[in-house]
């Protein structure tokens, strides 16, 4: 909150993504995991951001201060906010966006966050906690972009075991529980038309059929681990793969 | 009736006065032609005697001695008559069903009864298996007391005569009581499901199929509170809606077809991993007196108990700790109609 209260004008250019993302879509975890979170991904999107006033500037003033990365801020009580910047339109550099006046290392170049952009809606989000009574309207990354995100995170680490969380091949099999059919597959369409996220949309279905459409898939061997104790692997696999197998069967329609 | 078909100038004497033997046939009798040639039978009284029994009848009578062994009884089957011919034995039964052959002196007899047990009822029962034992149970579980057989009979949905059957079998094992008038006044419950989960097992007696919900269990349960067709939830999610317990991982309904239900509920087949299973029930009687908890619609108590009790894992133990409520548990009153569906 502290963060969306001080980006201020920028709100507009700002796409809530990540954890708190999906728990908005997909609420209450429906197999027995906890989901919360108090960390915040934020997308920003250059094509839409105000030069000023630099973004850099405003998350100091508001307390917060940079991380061992670019794009990471944390506030006080160690809240971290990571603002992030899709590959695509993310510049010249190696991980730092290059946002003009907003400063160097104030967000991260993200692969696969390209459609955020595209598939959003706005939603009034409040404070979790009971004596903030602030709110915003702000936009959400929608369940298919927000998926194709994920997707991507696990493929680009999917050699590396240490980067590797199950946590994240959970949130897929949540969005992919609590979505409709038909929703995934329209959102899905809407990301593979618009420029800025056809081509990694296109890649990211691929990523799926890889990781989750096998029962061998590496995302689901690590849904398994994710809940291994508090559900049943066998169920939550074969749901997993049943669900990603229609979504690719839908997409393709 | 074997003297009434013998011609005027044979004999019949019942010799087993003369000659009293502890352990050998019900009757001796002397069969004595007009030139005075005689032939001993020994008449074995047998009640039910099934086929596969006459063998050995007949080699229990022949140990008695020499003689044409003859059996009687209420009623013989055609097959029965049959093998008794082969093996040498004259018959009679009380439908008219009568033979016998002699050679010294010669003499052949043989009229026809029945071909038809005409007291297919009258046999004590044995088993609770099957649709009408599992109709009564649930009655008698279920329904306010007292009431006669026929009362009984008619609320159950089976005949007066299976009724009285099954009542005799509880009556035997103290499972009922009956008032002076013979209207049932008492029943352990939790004891009469014991008794029926002898014989009857929700994994047996019901055609089972394993099917996925991919969407899991809440999203299965927004389905059933507004499926339009006919189910009743069993097993440990029925019990979780008593006991307040989380709900389980595994889901048992009872459905009318269960790939109609498969499809109107979206479940996928799946081999690797069962979240839903639905069974068609041995007897619509699974549908009766269902209850509606939070909006899902449940078995009764008594199914939910036989169920749990012959379930897997956990479910026995489930099933013991509800069986205490069922003692306990207010009886469905007269006024309510049978569930429709019969």
């Amino acid at each position: 909150m502290d963060a969306l209260d001080a980006l201020g004008e920028h709100r507009n250019s700002v796409i809530l993504v990540g954890a708190q993302a999906i728990y908005v879509h997909a609420g209450e975890a429906t197999f027995g995991m906890v989901a919360y979170t108090t960390d915040a991904d934020l997308a920003l999107d250059p094509r839409v951001l105000e030069e000023t006033p630099p973004i850099e500037s405003v998350m100091r003033n508001a307390g917060f201060r940079p991380g061992v990365q670019p794009g990471i801020w944390l506030g006080s009580d160690d809240i971290q906010v990571d603002l992030l910047v899709p590959e695509a339109l993310g510049g010249g550099g190696r991980r730092s966006a290059r946002l003009g006046g907003h400063g160097k290392e104030t967000a991260r170049k993200v692969e696969g966050l390209e459609g955020a952009l595209v598939e959003n809606e706005l939603v009034r989000v409040s404070s979790l906690r009971r004596d903030d009574d602030r709110q915003f309207d702000i936009r959400v990354a929608g369940p298919s972009a927000l998926v194709v995100a994920k997707l991507h995170k696990l493929w680009e680490r999917r050699n590396d075991r240490r980067r590797l969380e199950n946590k994240d091949a959970a949130d897929v099999f949540r969005l992919l529980q609590a979505i409709d059919l038909e929703r995934f597959a329209s959102g899905f369409r809407a990301l593979r038309e618009d420029a800025v996220s056809a081509a990694s949309a296109v890649r990211a279905i691929g990523f799926l059929e890889d990781l989750f459409g096998r029962a061998g898939g590496l995302g689901i061997g690590m849904l398994r681990e994710a809940v291994t104790g508090l559900d049943d692997p066998d169920i939550a696999a074969a749901s997993c793969l049943q669900l990603a197998r229609d979504v690719m069967e839908a997409i393709r329609r | 009736m074997l003297v009434s078909k013998l011609p005027g100038d044979w004999k019949v004497v019942d010799r087993k006065a003369a000659e009293v033997v502890r352990q050998g046939p019900d009757a001796i009798m002397e069969v004595t032609a007009p030139d005075g040639k005689k032939a001993l039978l020994l008449v074995e009284a047998k009640a039910d005697l099934e086929p596969r029994n006459v063998v050995k009848a007949l080699e229990q009578v022949r140990k008695f001695g020499e003689g044409t062994p003859f059996i009687v009884s209420d009623f013989l089957t055609p097959r029965a008559r049959e093998m008794l011919v082969q093996f040498g034995a004259g018959y009679a039964d009380a439908t008219g069903n009568l033979r016998l052959a002699l050679s010294k002196p010669a003499l052949f007899i043989q009229t026809k009864g029945a071909d038809r047990d005409p007291w297919p009822d009258k046999k004590p029962l044995r088993s609770l298996k099957g649709r009408a034992a599992g109709r009564l149970v649930r009655a008698l579980c279920d329904l306010e007391l007292p009431f006669g057989v026929r009362e009984l009979a008619a609320r159950a949905g089976v005949s007066p005569a299976s009724a009285s059957r099954v009542l005799a079998l509880l009556e035997r094992d103290a499972l009922i009581e009956r008032d002076n008038n013979d209207c049932v006044n008492r029943v352990r419950k939790a004891d009469l499901i014991r008794r029926w989960v002898q014989d009857y097992s929700v994994l047996k007696s019901n055609i089972a199929e394993n099917f996925l919900e991919p969407r899991g269990i809440a999203a299965l349960l927004t389905k059933l509170k507004a499926a339009k067709f006919n189910y009743a939830v069993t097993g440990p999610l029925a019990a979780s809606f008593i006991s307040s317990a989380a709900p389980p991982r595994i889901v048992t309904i009872y459905v009318d077809d269960f790939q109609k239900a498969a499809d109107l509920l979206e479940l996928k087949r799946s081999e690797t991993g069962t979240n839903v299973i639905l069974a068609e029930a041995f007897d619509p009687v699974v549908f009766d007196r269902t209850s509606d908890q939070n909006g899902v619609r449940c078995v009764a108590l008594s199914q939910l108990c036989a169920d749990l009790l012959t379930g897997p894992g956990r479910d026995p133990a489930e099933g013991e700790e509800l069986l205490r409520k069922l003692d306990s548990s207010e009886p469905t009153p007269r006024t309510e109609k049978r569930a429709a569906g019969r």
